[in-house]
């Protein structure tokens, strides 16, 4: 795959870079050019080379600080440009550390691009003094001019993958495997997470790397885009046979996504779900034409799960256990669907269409059931955790101004981004069970539970409450109490907790409150000193 | 769950700095102090326009609101009584890129700076030019500003202010050239915030007069709350904007932001003082526009010098 | 015909009303002498009103021209030759005491023939008759009647000019069709023929002339006047805005820039007054645009505070100072070097600042280049003292190179870590790096108030003391970079002058006038005023006697600006010659001081 469609994209890449390299050199060249040949002035005129001894101010003020004396350093990029060197591979296994090996790779660039920050800088009339910059400060255009340091991931542990990626370091991950290789394994723990599969989804939630995870034909545009990106990318190409790319995606088998950090800054998110329609949250449906018992045309409708594709994709090598015997038989997606109890007494079924066009039912092994049931459960998971959300612990205005709800949205994403990616990763418990239990024990496969919202808080609840969108932040009510009053993200105050001070406290914040947007509720502690004082004052803040 | 929109939802949230990225120092007013409002409204636009701190200069002048550049992160400029415009020109004069917000007091704009805002306001530099308009001088402790209103006692006029107030209103709309005038006010945070995007989107000086109350020397300024209805009309939101939470606090009333005369009589005519956006044009050019030209290289320039000294040359 | 006596070189005034362009025939005059490879300075006389009533002492309009063969350094002393349109206008410069004894008067007789000013004319070239002057009538109206136009007295007077002085008349010619290149051909060609026709008339009428040699520089050589020079340098230094209200006698400078400016992508800003001016030069200059402004002694006046905001900030600015006479409004077209303590100390606080003075004409060019690179290195305020005798005095000098590396020199963004504040002050030399808004990431605190190497109000003691501290270290280091000026002369004698400013020329040329007659004088001249060069009070110890010479108000138990700050400086007993005449120092009467005060010595 690499011969085939990584070394032209990467091919490609340096022919551009190369050019992009010659252009900025000869800019970098022009500029110089207007301040070359000329003796090398005192630069104070004749008014300051009369009245200053000038060797001595500058010897003051710490080096010579003059744009006109490049021509050595010229001189010394022009011999450098063929030692430059090209895009490789790193050997993550060798001796020699990849950071070590990065930064070789990287040193020449920096020199260079020290130099042309120079030139840039004069050619808008402003002087950089010489400082060799860090390949960490590459703006993304000095980035365009470095080659690439490609690592072939297929071989390493997805955690070390994981642990590349998040160094920081621009690297560029290629992991491959064939889509059968996928459903071979069966078992494990360590298989449940298929990393093949969802590595790229593990790498989107660093959310700072760039991610593709895609069958290998469908790569194109993203993977060039994600070659000339200034981040970490990895680029997780599921080898399928073209004629079943887009059934790997339709049953949900290759959740194939395109994260990328700098999307969001170019106008548009930084995740892409390529070939996937988000109106479905289950499987898709299908209608297949076949022949019945009686070798009649008929319609045959039902859900597309991994299990139709590894039936089509093996074909008459597949593994399937034969017609249901003992035990009534349901289909796949409807045994998934269906509560403990009837799992008990069915067995799950698979419609497959044989050669002669007739359909049979087979029973779907336990492997396989377990691997479908973690797809669907993936794709629910993913879409769950990206959709909008409410916010975490944000005081809530009351039922009666419902415009005023906004939680905030980017601190959700955040967050689902963050849980999804500490699931894929194992990092959280009950995430890891709610996946993995699906091989253990199909039947005990449960939905994840489904996020409450916080429930709103409302005057009729008698808790206090702050309409925290007219809030002018004038400091009085955190000033009376910082452990009731806090402020939002937004600079906005809400009530942290009603319970960290007397209902006093609550009034007083009201009534001093510049907006009169606190409201004090009813108290919570009845054996609060003059409270009687205390509720009548606070009625003028219903 | 609506999935359809989940990209659009991404791009709007996603990465997005937050009011807190532009929190400088802690801030030091009185409690209760309007400044507070105005700098977390500032802090919530910039934020919402995502800019680069280190493209955003804030300036003042000397006085409680002097303090203002201190407590936003972005670059900030501490200057002298009065003069904040003529270094804010300077700022936008040098840099294209930079947004300059200009934070002065009613003394400090009205009365020392009075010349520089009246000009600048003709210059049409594009700044935001904010004036916190509390009736009084306070960092120096309750003296009579130009829009202490006649009668009031303070410290420099002990049998009440001597004189009838300005209008910075219809200075600012009987200045020409003038493209962005605006009022609103720290107690109405919907409004405010409103006001000042609608500045900080207009192209050229736009001015915006911050009605606020000092909690020390001037806590009855403009009335009090509940007088809001007798005291002050909305004016009609901006094509495009929408209307405030607080805008059913007090009557709306029609007002073409486009049309100057009928600014001017409104202020004339209409007993109640204007909220919101009073005059607007889009198509004066910024004094930038008009004057900055395109840097010539060096070598352009070294050709052009001769060129000069040509003329001089026996 | 006599034969013209063997003159090196000589001063010539031109007089009129308002209007009636003797600074343009003069121009034109000094243009031609300066191809034929004369050395010059000239200076306009000009009234103090746009529209002063005809034909009155106050109207009085014109030109001095030196020239010579050798480099002149100053408007000189008293005229040799005056030609004058009326006798009001002569009488003007005759109050002024402008004539030399034995100077040769052309004057337009006409006034002669007229009943209400005979009289008049009569008394004055008695006058001019009775100090040993001599007297040559010209027709000056009549042959312009005869020529049959309304305008071009100058002309005439002109070509009667370039007779006596042995002008080369092609080169008058071409010198006047390129200043008339913006009128219509017709008069042109009109003007040209009144310009010999006066050549003509002075050929056979006329039997005095005078021949000063003249030899064309291999060097090409530049004519202009201060304030171009101060544009051209602004222009030159990379200064890309000017920040000007306008003031007599600095606009020239900002008028010229107006023109000139926009070709190298600079600004130049009419602020609202002279505080908003220098106001938006000093914005620009914290956001990274190198920005001047100039003014004159009451422009100074308004500038003080934000003189000291810059000082305080740590912001480079320029600041030209073109002085004029003084207090108040003074005498705005005349010259004085009255402003020297005030740019020193009229800023209230402690804030030390650079003081530069350019003494010539190119010095006005070559200061901008320093002037700007010292504000930036030092991050602070740099004020330059001009005056109106360079404003508007031309002097001609040798052209710069084309190409001088420090021309357009680049606004310096310091490489700084992302740790770095900006009063981070380097404890050697009191610099610290700028952080300039747009171009360093780092948002930055600038404060008024007394700071910390944040930039966030301190108001402790020892925070106010440390930063004072810096401020001052920053000068101190330049001050150990300066020269100690050199002597003209030998370094011990009776007497030395000490000038600054423009009167160099004026002192040197009196000083080695005295050094010739055998006195024991030396001169030294100062550029830098703030800090002063070291090694001064050594200098003076080589001398019986120290006196300053400077344009403004001094008495001997109060003498002038310069010798109070140096005897700060040295603690030497400086003493001072020190007028305000509101004319540029004349060499003879420096000379006449030099010769009193080494008399007064002896006896």
């Amino acid at each position: 795959m690499i011969d085939r469609i990584l070394q032209p994209a990467v091919d490609r890449f340096e022919a551009a870079r190369k050019n992009r390299l010659n252009e900025w050199i000869e800019r970098a060249r022009q500029v110089f050019a207007q301040y070359l040949g000329g003796a090398t002035p005192s630069g104070y005129g004749a008014f300051g080379a009369a009245t200053l001894d000038l060797d001595r101010w500058t010897r003051t003020l710490k080096g010579p600080g003059e744009p006109w004396n490049l021509s050595e350093e010229l001189a010394q990029l022009e011999q450098q440009i063929p030692r430059l060197p090209g895009s490789r591979w790193v050997d993550i296994n060798s001796e020699v550390s990849w950071v070590h090996q990065f930064n070789e790779q990287l040193a020449p660039y920096e020199d260079l691009v020290g130099l042309l920050r120079q030139a840039e800088a004069l050619s808008y009339g402003r002087w950089v003094r010489p400082e060799r910059p860090s390949w960490q400060d590459f703006s993304p255009a000095e980035w365009s001019l470095c080659p690439l340091v490609l690592v072939e991931g297929s071989q390493a542990s997805a955690g070390l993958l994981l642990d590349l990626l998040a160094s920081g370091l621009p690297l560029k991950i290629l992991v491959q495997r064939s889509l059968q290789a996928c459903f071979q394994a069966r078992s494990g723990r360590g298989a449940a997470l298929q990393p093949e599969i969802d590595l790229g989804w593990m790498a989107a939630g660093l959310r700072s790397a760039y991610s593709l995870c895609v069958p290998a034909g469908w790569a194109g545009e993203r993977l060039e885009a994600g070659l000339a990106s200034a981040r970490a990318a990895l680029f997780c190409l599921i080898e399928v046979p073209e004629e079943f790319e887009q059934l790997a995606v339709d049953s949900r088998t290759i959740l194939p996504l395109c994260y990328d950090p700098d999307r969001a800054e170019k106008g548009a998110g930084p995740l892409e779900l390529i070939g996937v329609s988000l109106n479905c949250p289950g499987w898709l449906p299908v209608t297949e034409e076949g022949l019945d018992d009686e070798g009649e045309a008929c319609t045959r409708e039902g859900a597309l799960t991994p299990a139709d594709l590894y039936a089509r994709l093996s074909g008459a090598a597949a593994q399937f256990d034969g017609p249901p015997a003992d035990q009534p038989g349901i289909s796949l997606a409807d045994y998934l669907a269906a509560d403990h109890e009837r799992r008990l007494h069915h067995l799950p079924t698979l419609a497959i269409r044989r050669a002669n066009l007739r359909w049979t039912q087979e029973v779907v092994p336990p492997w396989l059931v377990g691997f479908c049931q973690r797809r669907l459960d993936l794709w629910q998971q993913a879409l769950r955790q990206l959709g909008p959300l409410e916010a975490p612990s944000q005081a809530k205005p009351p039922v009666a101004a419902p415009s005023e709800v906004h939680p905030s949205p980017a601190e959700a994403v955040r967050s689902a981004m963050a849980r999804l990616a500490a699931k894929l990763m194992g990092l959280e418990p009950s995430g890891l069970e709610a996946l993995s239990g699906g091989l253990a024990n199909p039947t005990t496969a449960v939905e994840p539970p489904k996020e409450q919202p916080p429930k709103p808080l409302t005057s009729s609840s008698g808790l206090p409450w702050i309409d925290s969108a007219k809030c002018t932040s004038c400091d009085e009510c955190t000033r009376i109490n910082a452990k009731i009053f806090a402020y939002n993200d937004q600079k906005q105050a809400f009530i942290k907790d009603p319970k960290a001070g007397p209902f006093r406290d609550l009034v007083k914040a009201a009534e001093k409150c510049s907006a009169s947007i606190i409201h004090p509720g009813s108290p919570l502690n009845p054996q609060e000193k003059d409270l009687a004082k205390w509720v009548a004052r606070a009625a003028k803040y219903p | 769950m609506d999935f359809m929109h989940l990209d659009e939802f991404i791009e709007s949230h996603c990465a997005r700095p937050q009011a807190v990225d532009f929190e400088g120092e802690a801030a030091r007013w009185c409690p209760g102090c309007g400044d507070f409002a105005i700098l977390s409204a500032l802090e919530r636009l910039l934020a919402k326009e995502a800019v680069d701190p280190s493209e955003v200069v804030c300036l003042s002048g000397i006085g409680c609101s002097g303090r203002f550049p201190y407590y936003l992160k972005t670059f900030g400029f501490h200057g002298i009584h009065g003069r904040a415009i003529p270094i804010s020109t300077g700022v936008a004069l040098a840099n294209e890129k930079l947004k300059v917000i200009t934070v002065m007091g009613d003394g400090d704009c009205f009365s020392i700076g009075l010349n520089h805002w009246l000009h600048g306001l003709r210059y049409n530099v594009d700044l935001l030019a904010l004036v916190f308009d509390n009736q009084i001088y306070g960092l120096t402790k309750q003296q009579a500003s130009p829009t202490t209103p006649q009668g009031t006692w303070t410290t420099t006029t002990p049998g009440g202010a001597w004189l009838p107030a300005i209008d910075p209103l219809a200075l600012a709309l009987n200045m020409s050239n003038r493209s962005f005038v605006a009022q609103t006010a720290t107690w109405l945070p919907g409004h405010l915030q409103q006001t000042l995007e609608s500045g900080w989107a207009h192209r050229g000086l736009s001015f915006i007069r911050i009605l606020q109350r000092c909690p020390k020397f001037s806590p009855q300024a403009y009335g009090e709350a509940q007088e809001l209805r007798e005291r002050f009309v909305f004016l009609q939101p901006a094509e495009g904007s929408q209307a405030s939470a607080e805008e059913s606090l007090a009557d709306r009333l029609e007002h073409d932001p486009s049309d100057l005369k009928a600014a001017r009589r409104l202020l004339q005519e209409e007993p109640r003082m204007p909220l919101g956006l009073l005059y607007r044009n889009p198509a004066v050019p910024s004094y930038q526009a008009l004057r900055l030209r395109a840097r010539p290289s060096r070598a352009e320039k070294l050709l052009a010098l001769e060129n000069l000294l040509d003329r001089f040359s026996l | 015909m006599s034969k013209s006596p063997p003159i090196r070189e000589h001063i010539l005034e031109i007089l009129s009303d308002a209007g009636e362009g003797a600074q343009k025939a003069g121009g034109i005059f000094a243009k031609a002498s300066a191809k034929m490879g004369n050395y010059l300075w000239t200076v306009e006389i000009i009234p103090a009103e746009i529209q002063p009533p005809a034909h009155t002492t106050r109207g009085s309009s014109g030109i001095r021209i030196r020239f010579g063969a050798d480099p002149v350094t100053n408007a000189g002393d008293q005229a040799n030759l005056i030609f004058a349109f009326n006798e009001m206008s002569l009488l003007a410069r005759l109050e002024a005491d402008s004539l030399a004894p034995e100077v040769v008067l052309l004057i337009d007789d006409f006034w002669a023939q007229q009943e209400e000013t005979q009289a008049n004319y009569r008394q004055v070239v008695a006058r001019v008759v009775a100090g040993g002057g001599r007297v040559i009538p010209v027709p000056l109206t009549q042959l312009l009647q005869d020529a049959d136009a309304e305008q071009g007295k100058n002309t005439l007077a002109l070509g009667v000019l370039s007779y006596l002085y042995h002008r080369d008349l092609s080169l008058v010619e071409e010198a006047l069709r390129q200043s008339f290149a913006h009128k219509e051909t017709a008069v042109i060609d009109a003007n040209c023929a009144l310009l010999h026709r006066g050549y003509d008339w002075a050929g056979g009428a006329v039997d005095f002339r005078v021949k000063i040699p003249a030899k064309p520089s291999k060097h090409p050589m530049l004519a202009m006047n201060g304030n171009q020079a101060l544009g051209i340098g602004a222009i030159a230094a990379g200064f890309e805005l000017c920040s000007m209200y306008p003031i007599t006698p600095a606009s020239s400078a900002s008028v010229f820039l107006a023109k000139e400016f926009e070709a190298f992508g600079g600004v130049v800003h009419q602020a609202e007054d002279e505080i908003a001016a220098i106001g938006v030069a000093l914005g620009s200059n914290y956001a990274g645009k190198p920005a001047l402004t100039i003014t004159s002694g009451p422009g100074l006046a308004l500038k003080t505070e934000f003189m000291g905001l810059a000082v305080m900030t740590e912001t480079p600015l320029v600041l030209v100072d073109v002085q004029r006479g003084g207090p108040s409004t003074g005498l705005p077209t005349k010259i004085e070097q009255s402003d020297l303590l005030a740019a020193l100390y009229s800023t209230p606080g402690d804030a030390p600042k650079v003081v530069l003075a350019p003494t010539s004409i190119e010095d006005c060019f070559e200061v901008m280049i320093t002037a700007r690179r010292l504000a930036e290195d030092l991050r602070t305020l740099v004020v330059v003292l001009s005056d109106a005798n360079l404003a508007t005095g031309v002097q001609t000098f040798k052209r710069p190179p084309a190409d001088r590396p420090d021309y357009f020199r680049p606004l310096e963004i310091e490489p700084v870590g992302t740790e770095a504040v900006p009063y981070q002050w380097d404890p050697e030399t009191g610099i610290a790096p700028r952080l300039i808004p747009g171009h360093h990431r780092i948002p930055a605190m600038t404060s008024s108030l007394n700071h910390d190497p944040k930039g966030l109000v301190s108001y402790d003691g020892a925070s106010n003391q440390r930063s004072h501290q810096m401020r001052r270290l920053k000068l101190n280091r330049l001050r150990e970079s300066l020269k100690t000026p050199p002597l003209l002369g030998a370094s011990q004698g009776d007497l030395l002058v000490v000038g600054w400013g423009s009167t160099l020329g004026a002192i040197e040329e009196a000083a080695a006038q005295a050094q010739k007659e055998g006195l024991a004088v030396s001169a030294c001249h100062l550029r830098f005023l703030n800090p002063l060069p070291p090694g001064l009070k050594g200098l003076f110890g080589g001398f019986r006697q120290v006196v300053t010479v400077e344009l403004n108000y001094g008495e001997p138990k109060e003498p002038g600006q310069l010798a109070r700050l140096l005897r700060a400086e040295t603690l030497v007993d400086v003493q001072s010659f020190a007028k305000v005449w509101g004319r540029p120092l004349m060499p003879c009467e420096l000379l006449a001081e030099m010769r009193r005060l080494i008399q007064a010595q002896e006896a």
